[in-house]
Order: C-alpha cells, then structure tokens, then sequence
C-alpha cells in the first residue's frame, strides 16, 4: 500500500531534531557525491485572469544510502498585494486560503511509490533546519537574542530550528500587521518560556540581536544593511536585502550546489530555480517576479564541503557578521525529511492507505 | 474529487468512442499551435538517477539504477499543466550466447512499470488527475505523428506501413487514419503471431484491408506513409526502403538510417535541437556503465536529420503556417520526431480526463488531500 500523509499526520511525527539529523546527513552526502539533486524548475503560464499566473514548480533528489527519492511539487495561481507599502506575493489553489504542495516518495532499491504527502509542515521545517544548521556552523557560540522579520510558520520553524543550536532566550518581532506579530510574541514567549516582544519599527528588529532571520513574502528589501550590528548572523528565505546587506557581510556560508547533468557542465547552475515562461512579459519573469534575489551577491562565500574539510574556516571573529544560506540543494531535501516521516508513520501505524496499483502498469513504453 | 485514471480507464473510453480520436489529434494541433505563439511552456526533460544499493542488486543486471525522469508543459487555449514522472529500476541485460545487449525496466518487480501524469488545472492550480501513462503515453506519440502526416504526406496517400506491432503501433494506425483517407495497413514486426494478431485486430477495428508481411524490406512496397514504432535498437528504415512522394515518422531517433538522409528531402522535427537536451543528474557517477541507465534517456539527435539544409524547421513553424509541409508530390520527408515534450501530455491527459470524468468510472481521492491550509 502507497501510504498518503496529511499535514496533520506530519504534525505528529516530525520534529525538528529529525529534520536537523536527516538534512546535515544529505548535505554530506552531497558533499561526497552519494546525494543527487536538481535545481528547482519552474513553469508559469497566464490564465483566464489577468492578474493571476499559474506557476508549477518541482524540486527532486534521492541517495542510495538513504533508499529514498522524493519530488516536490508546487501548484500556486500567484498575485501580488499591496499592504502598508510593502508588495507581497500572494496564492492560493482551487480557491483562496488553500494551496497545494505534494511530495512523492518512492523506494530508491526497487522504485515502489511509497508515500505522497502533503507538504505544508515539512516544508517550514525544512527550511526552518537550514537556517538551523546555517547558525550552527557560522552563529557566535554565545547567540541568544534573535530578531525575527515575519510572523508565519516559517517565523515559528526558524525559532524552533534556532533553539535546537543555539540557548535562544529572546525574540524581537517584526510584521506589517500588528495582530499577527502580537500573536506570535504572544505564543512562542508560552510555548518557550522566553522573553518575546512585538516591535512596530522594523529598524529595531536588529538591535542587539545576535542572529536575524527575515522570513517574510515580501516582494521588496525587509532587511536594511544599516541595521545590523557587529556579530550578527544572518538568515533569510527569499534574499530581501538590500544592497548594503551584502557590503556588510564579511562570510557566508553556503551549504551545497546541485551539480551539473552529466556530460553538461555549462548547464550547472548556482540559482535556486529556472523559469520557464509563457505570455507576455515572459522573458523578464525573473526580473518582475524574483528579480530582487539576484541582486546582491556576498563578496566571500566558503561552502560547507570545505568548512567541514577544513579547506575554508567559516566565522573568525566574535565581531564578523556572517550568514548562511542553504544555495539550491531543494531537491536534497524532500527525500531525507520525506524519507524520516514515513519510517515513523509506518512505525506509529498513522496515514491513509492507497492501493501501490494504482500507480503501476503493465504498459512499457 | 481529484479522479485517478489507470489505463483501463483511458482504454474504456476509447472503446466506447467517448474519446475520440478527432479530439485528440485536435487538441495535440491545438498545442502546438499555442507553443507556435508563445503561449505553451515547457522545460526540458530530466533524468535523476541513483545506483541502487549492492546489497539490493540482482545477479546478472548490470548497473541497476532507479531512474526518474519528468517532462511537464502547459497549454494555455485548453488551460491545461501536466507533468509526466516515469520511474523505474533500469538495467542492463547481456544475453550469454549472442553478447546481444538490452536494456530493461521494472518497478517492485519486473513486468510492472510506473510512468504517471499529474494533470492540473492551469487557471486554478487545482489538481484534475492523477493517470497512468501507459496509454496517454502512446496517443501522444502517434496524435504529434499523425498531426505532422496531415501537414507533410501526400493528400491522397491510402497505403500506411507500421514498423511494429504493440501499443504503439496500434494508437498510430487508428490516429493516421484519421488524416488521411487509409485504404490499407501493412504491418512488420519480427514475431509473426504479433503482426498478424495485429492485422486481424486492426483489420476489424478499421474497417479496411490490414497486412503482415514477412520480412522488413516487403513493407514499404506501396506504400504513401511509413511510421516505425518500435523499440529495435538498429535502423529500421533503409535507404533502398524509400520511394518518391513518401512519407516517414519514427518515434525514436535512430529508426530511420542515417544512410538513408540522402534520399529524403525535407525534415520537420518535433522540437529544435537546443530544446532537446535532456538533463541527467546522477549519484555514483563513476558507476554509470555504458549500457547502463543513463544511457537510453540521453540520445544524441541524429547529425543527417537535424542540421542542414533538408530540414525545415519544428512542427510548432509547420502547423503554424511557417513552413510548408510538402512541395510536391514526390518529395520524400520525414517528420524526426527526436524528443517529446511535456505540453503533449496536456494536450491528451487534459482530453482523456474530460471523457473519463463524464464516463464516471475512475477511483477518485478528495481534493482536500492533495491541498493543504499551510502557506509556504
């Protein structure tokens, strides 16, 4: 049986630790070349609506090691909004409030389709883990005050990924809407037992922090170089600095590069996604939509192959401001976290079943 | 419901005539027209392959692999996304006594395959189906083939030759059919109770004159149209094969001998060479063997069909009306059908939903599954 997981059955079984564990492991196994992966390819097309384009994107991976390869499948309508001056990237799909990210899970020693699972909350883990492990290697062994830009999931997996490396004790906030950075101050102050406040300024979120995290949608710069003080380490999701952030950086680290196709190393490639398009305005989509991640590039980044080979030493000083990053090794992801949640809903008996046939044939092409 | 349609589904409704082959080779026009203007994306096909594991590996399968490989495109006229995942443990066979070399495939076991199509709608990103692609598969292949014989052969050719007797074939000769006024079939493949049992099927399901020859070189005499379909690892089309006015379609690269370039005139291919890559991403690099997985999903395009001044341009220029398909009625052209494309796949699961979901007869799973209320 082909076991389908829900995010709910996720909730229960995955924690943070294991997705720590399960990702350091890939990374190294990258790093020996015993992890494959691709960068993410995206497709968008306009619909009906002019407002809104369709935009699939897919990510994958496996290791023979682990015994598992898993795709990651995004399909979003997506839209902008404007709030309070600030551009955000909006979707939804089969109607608003729902999206859909899947992963398929399949045995790598016999490709039997194990599971497909729903993605929302390994999702947030996984990347929550990189910012993790990101802050492991390059944060000053001493961190304990973080400044969070947003106040979603991916807010709430960062501080939990934080706290499994670092004695995180503080949380300064900031989101546009103050009912949403309430909240979270609110609830991760109980849920951790931590000093926890809510900041209307944005250019306070740094001050006196030892690690920023920006985990917003914004279309536009949330993070101000200026505002960062000797120390830091830095993290972000979607790369929403502006240019003096990357003045200001003295190291970053970079976890992996997916390597070339065999036989077409021109086709290697550093971005986290390729585009293809459809429409008018296809040919600048990068710059309209993602444009702003491309932007800046830090003067030194040493990888994390050579940081843990000890070719490249990561943060030399207490006074360096450093970041992490995790580079495009998406598709090592979903096959390692994917792979840990299925041994422990088989382990705990949690899931639903789908019959393997359905998904076999006996047509060869 | 989000419906999962197997093959039996798909077959179904093209028995009853639910889905019918108008339909089909319309909706593959429609594509390629969209793709013409701009409007139907696509990325180029992957392969991701990891060596399986020693302690799981079979005696006598040479670099066993487990590969996956996807192609996905869209189509914005229909508003159809699909992508295509095929994934199998691929290996290499020898066989002791004539050295000859095959390449192979399971999935769990051999004798099953997985090859499935997640089809979405594209105005709203809701997941429609999840189908195999065993069918799908084959009507993509011949509806691209058959759209390019409406263009390229002559108006009145009646005779077709099949190269091939399975699946493949038999979509192709109910698909040409379509295009063109068909009089009779003739039939090749190596095994006789296939060829014929293909003849006698074809025969009642046509309505017209349907032939198995006994060796390769008796097929094409008479023939308007010849279309391989086979899995042979050698040529099939020879050049002393080729008459004038004919027209040849294939659905692998090296079908038609690249000796036989001289005698054809003009090529259409089915994309242009540099959307032809296919990107392979391995692990164990060092243990790719050279008949092993990676292989059979990186042929190069042929150098006699793809460059040079017979070729005209793609069938995207053809049914777009950049390109002629045919400028006299001796000419011989060949459509080069050297690698599929996602938006295929659209174009026919979009069309294959549509009938089995009016049909009622697919399992389906709540949508609610395959959407969550977690934003990333």
């Amino acid at each position: 049986m082909t076991l389908f997981l829900h995010n709910d059955d996720v909730r229960q079984l995955l924690t943070m630790q294991m997705t720590i564990d399960a990702l350091d492991r890939s990374y190294r196994g990258i790093a020996t070349g015993e992890t494959v992966c691709r960068p993410r390819i995206d497709i968008e097309i306009p619909t009906h609506n002019p407002e809104h384009t369709y935009r699939w994107g897919t990510m994958e991976g496996g290791s023979s090691a682990a015994g598992y390869f898993a795709i990651r499948m995004k399909s979003d309508i997506i839209y902008y909004t404007e709030y309070a001056g600030v551009r955000t990237e909006e979707k939804f799909a089969s109607r608003p409030g729902l999206f859909c990210g899947l992963v398929m899970l399949f045995d790598v020693q016999n490709a039997e389709p194990l599971a497909i699972i729903n993605e929302g909350y390994l999702q947030h883990f996984r990347v929550g883990a990189d910012a993790g492990i990101g802050s492991r290697y390059m944060a000053r062994e001493d961190a304990h005050v973080l400044g969070m830009f947003g106040s979603g999931g991916m807010a709430r997996s960062h501080l939990e990924a934080l706290r499994q490396v670092r004695p995180i004790d503080r949380v300064q906030v900031f989101s546009p809407t103050r009912e949403h950075r309430e909240a979270y101050a609110r609830e991760v102050a109980e849920k951790y037992d931590i000093d926890a406040v809510a900041l209307d300024d944005p250019s306070e979120v740094c001050r006196g922090v030892d690690i920023v995290c920006e985990c917003t949608d914004a279309a536009q710069p949330v993070v101000m170089g200026r505002w960062l003080e000797p120390g830091t380490h830095v993290t972000n999701i979607g790369g929403h600095f502006d240019s003096e952030v990357y003045d200001r950086v003295d190291v970053s680290l970079r976890l992996g590069t997916a390597p070339a196709p065999v036989g077409l190393p021109e086709w290697a490639t550093e971005r986290s996604s390729i585009t293809y398009a459809a429409g008018p305005g296809a040919t600048d989509v990068e710059q309209t939509t993602k444009g702003h991640r491309r932007d800046g590039r830090f003067e030194k980044v040493v990888a994390l192959e050579d940081l843990l080979a000890e070719r490249e030493p990561g943060r030399t000083s207490s006074a360096q401001i450093t970041h992490s990053t995790r580079g495009n090794l998406q598709g090592a992801q979903f096959f390692a976290v994917g792979g840990a949640v299925y041994e422990a809903a088989r382990a705990a008996g949690v899931g639903r079943e789908l019959p393997t046939e359905w998904f076999l044939q006996d047509i060869r092409d | 419901m989000t419906l999962v349609i197997s093959n039996e589904h798909v077959q179904r409704v093209l028995d009853t005539g639910a889905l019918g082959a108008p339909a089909i080779i319309d909706a593959i026009e429609a594509s390629y027209r969209d793709l013409a203007a701009g409007n139907a994306p696509y990325a180029p096909r992957r392969g991701v392959s990891v060596p399986v594991a020693d302690s799981h590996r079979h005696a006598g399968f040479r670099d066993e692999r487990f590969v996956f490989g996807t192609m996905e495109g869209a189509v914005q006229t229909t508003g159809y996304f699909a992508i295509r995942l095929k994934l199998d443990v691929s290996y290499g066979l020898e066989d002791p006594t004539t050295g000859a070399k095959t390449h192979e495939k399971y999935c769990m076991e051999p004798g099953t395959y997985c090859g499935l199509i997640l089809l979405v709608d594209a105005n709203t990103a809701e997941p429609l189906a999840l189908l195999n692609d065993g069918i799908v598969q084959h009507l993509r292949v011949a509806a691209t083939n058959a759209l390019a014989a409406r263009y390229m052969a002559n108006p009145e050719a009646g005779v077709l030759g099949i190269y091939g007797s399975g699946g493949m074939a038999r979509s192709h000769a109910s698909l040409f059919a379509l295009v063109r006024p068909l009089r009779e079939i003739r039939v090749y493949s190596p095994t006789r109770a296939h060829r014929e049992l293909f003849a006698s099927e074809m025969e009642e399901e046509l309505g017209i004159p349907v032939h198995a020859v006994e060796s390769p070189e008796l097929l094409p005499d008479g023939c308007d149209m010849v279309t391989c379909c086979t899995d042979s690892n050698l040529s099939v089309v020879l050049p002393e094969f080729i008459r004038p006015g004919m027209f040849f379609s294939s659905v692998t690269g090296h079908e038609v001998a690249d000796e036989a370039a001289d005698r054809i005139d003009a090529v259409v291919l089915h994309q242009t060479i540099e959307s032809s890559t296919i990107l392979t991403y391995a692990a164990g690099e060092d243990r790719i063997g050279p008949d092993g997985g990676i292989v059979p999903i990186a042929h190069p395009p042929a150098a006699a069909y793809s460059r040079g001044p017979r070729v005209r341009g793609t069938l995207a220029q053809l049914v777009s009306g950049q390109i002629p398909g045919r400028t006299s009625e001796g000419e011989v052209n060949y459509f080069y059908n050297n690698i599929g494309s996602g938006i295929q796949f659209a174009a026919i699961a979009g069309e294959a939903y549509q009938a089995v979901r009016r049909a009622g007869i697919a399992h389906e799973i709540p949508t609610d599954w395959l959407t969550q209320k977690i934003r990333d």
